[in-house]
């Protein structure tokens, strides 16, 4: 059969120009149903990302959320909960997307589809302007937020971790991600105590509605940094 | 203890060897280099799991080559009076085992998969400053895992069935099927794209069943070697004509009344022992058998050795 490997050729390439021209389909229809309809989210609290008061919540990637939906012509549903019972909602595919300062290692991670991480966010030791970090920690007093992981990683590095619940108004050294070391106007010490990644839960499976979400993200990147430093300025962690 | 002569090949088919040990050296680097390239690009996916452990075990028959081929050809001793012929074949073993294993447990998992009704995620990767769908690259691996394989495998044919040498026949055999490998993954990675969840898991059962396959075949062929099954052609469809050849020859002479022949395969080697009837009144025996013998190892260039054992009359008929 000579013809059949050419034609089999023929009939993919077809095929492969139909996935590429934007046709990456959801197999539950998920981007056609938001677009001009709902976009259905779930909001984890954790500020500055996400904050839980009456009425709709806010936040920095609620804004994002809301733009990404005002992008599609969506209005959005808001569910608020704890990170386990939005989850399993959005295995199910009950939910659209979750939010709340979700980091790339998050232990759902092989049920739910990620996004690519918008945000690369340092764990670091700042000292105050014009004041430099120790290159060694050992002995120093360090103020970090009450039941940070970051207590631990200073303890291991000798430091002595000083919880205290307005870090941004503490004095002396403070543990924090880079993003709040720029916003009080700290300089960041050299190590790293830990690296995070910050994404974006979406539905698992729904390949065309991840992409458009990876899209947005990427391109509101550097927006919505600028607006977490803000929002950090302001005495949010 | 006796041994066995040292084996070695014909200067020609030493020519013919050296190809074949450079395709097999070129084969290595191109298979690990489609193994890395797909294991980049795995994603989420079933299918490209599957074809990446494809990939990834086709790097046994030419290690079984390679590694094996060198241990074969080690000097018989006290130790190994036979050699080490059969080196070859305790690799095939072992890479047979690997094959079927691996091929039935990616099949259970793809059936569970399938059955779960597990929705696979494909995402995007940042390439280049542009975020790009990873189907692509996925597609991409993929079609350097199926295209340059197939060559190879219509390269190597010919150097296996010149060295009658079955791990690489076997080798060659699986590169030139690995397009059906890599265009089912293909097929799945374009399904997930067009929102068919489902072609992920049907893309790489079929490529397991195909996995199994090849192990289930090479492990009977394995076994069937070790056993000292009469010799067959190197697709193991059909059995060589040498035991008969051998025959003819010895009956042909004017001294033999009649003969009996028995031929075991020991890795790349025949090993013949002959029972032959003297007709009465034969002299000079001895010197007539060591004459025999020798002609006898002109018939095929793979007949290692043969033993001429006169009896009185033959022994139970085959």
């Amino acid at each position: 059969m000579p013809g059949a490997g050419a034609r089999t050729a023929g009939v993919l390439m077809v095929l492969v120009l139909g996935a590429g021209c934007g046709m990456l389909r959801d197999p539950e229809g998920t981007l056609e149903r938001v677009r001009g309809g709902t976009l259905r989210a779930g909001v984890v609290e954790r500020p500055p990302f996400t904050q839980v008061g009456q009425g709709t919540p806010v936040g920095v990637e609620v804004l994002l959320v809301e733009e990404l939906a005002r992008s599609l012509g969506a209005k959005v549903e808001w569910t608020v909960g704890t990170e386990a019972r939005l989850m399993e909602a959005l295995t199910h595919r009950k939910l659209d997307l979750v939010i709340g300062g979700i980091p790339a290692d998050t232990p759902y991670g092989a049920r739910v589809a990620l996004s690519r991480p918008y945000l690369r966010a340092r764990l670091t030791v700042g000292a105050p302007a014009g004041e430099a970090v120790p290159r060694e920690l050992k002995g120093h007093p360090v103020a970090v937020e009450p039941g940070h992981a970051a207590i631990a990683l200073l303890e291991e590095a000798g430091a002595v971790p000083k919880p205290t619940s307005q870090v941004h108004a503490a004095s002396g050294l403070r543990a924090g991600f880079d993003w709040q070391l720029e916003a009080w106007g700290y300089t960041a010490g050299e190590f790293t105590l830990k690296n995070e990644e910050v994404l974006v839960v979406v539905a698992p499976g729904e390949n065309g509605w991840l992409r458009q979400v990876d899209l947005f993200l990427h391109e509101s990147a550097s927006k919505t940094r600028d607006r977490l430093v803000q929002s950090a300025r302001g005495g949010a962690r | 203890m006796r041994t066995a002569e040292p084996f070695d090949l014909p200067p020609e088919k030493m020519k013919v060897l050296g190809r074949a040990k450079r395709w097999e050296w070129i084969s290595l680097a191109y298979l690990v280099s489609a193994v890395v390239g797909i294991y980049f690009t795995l994603g989420n996916s079933q299918a490209m799991k599957a074809a990446w452990l494809e990939d990834l075990l086709s790097l046994i028959p030419p290690l079984a080559f390679l590694i094996g081929g060198r241990v074969c050809r080690r000097r018989p001793n006290g130790e190994f009076p036979y050699g080490y012929h059969r080196a070859t074949t305790i690799a095939y073993l072992v890479g047979s085992l690997a094959l079927l294993g691996m091929g039935l447990y990616l099949f259970a998992d793809s059936v569970m998969k399938g059955v779960e009704g597990e929705h696979p995620t494909i995402g995007s990767v940042k390439l280049f400053g542009h975020v790009v769908w990873l189907g692509w690259p996925m597609l991409l691996a993929l079609l350097w895992s199926g295209v340059p394989v197939v060559l190879l495998g219509r390269l190597k044919r010919p150097l296996a069935e010149q060295l009658h040498d079955k791990v690489l026949y076997a080798d060659a055999m699986m590169n030139k099927a690995d397009w059906l490998t890599a265009g089912a993954a293909f097929l799945g990675v374009l399904g997930i794209g067009l929102g068919f969840w489902w072609a992920d898991a049907v893309a790489a059962g079929i490529i397991s069943l195909d996995i199994s396959h090849d192990g289930q075949k090479h492990l009977r062929a394995a076994l069937g070697d070790l056993m000292d099954r009469a010799p067959r052609t190197l697709d193991y469809k059909h059995p060589v004509e040498l035991p008969e050849r051998i025959r003819h020859t010895v009956e042909s002479l004017d001294w033999v009344e009649s003969a009996q022949v028995r031929v075991r395969e020991d890795g790349h080697v025949f090993f013949a022992d002959v029972e032959l009837v003297p007709r009465p009144g034969t002299e000079n025996l001895v010197q007539r058998l060591t004459h025999a013998t020798r002609d006898l190892k002109r018939l095929d260039w793979r007949l290692h050795e043969v033993l001429l054992v006169p009896v009185e009359r033959p022994a139970r008929p085959a």
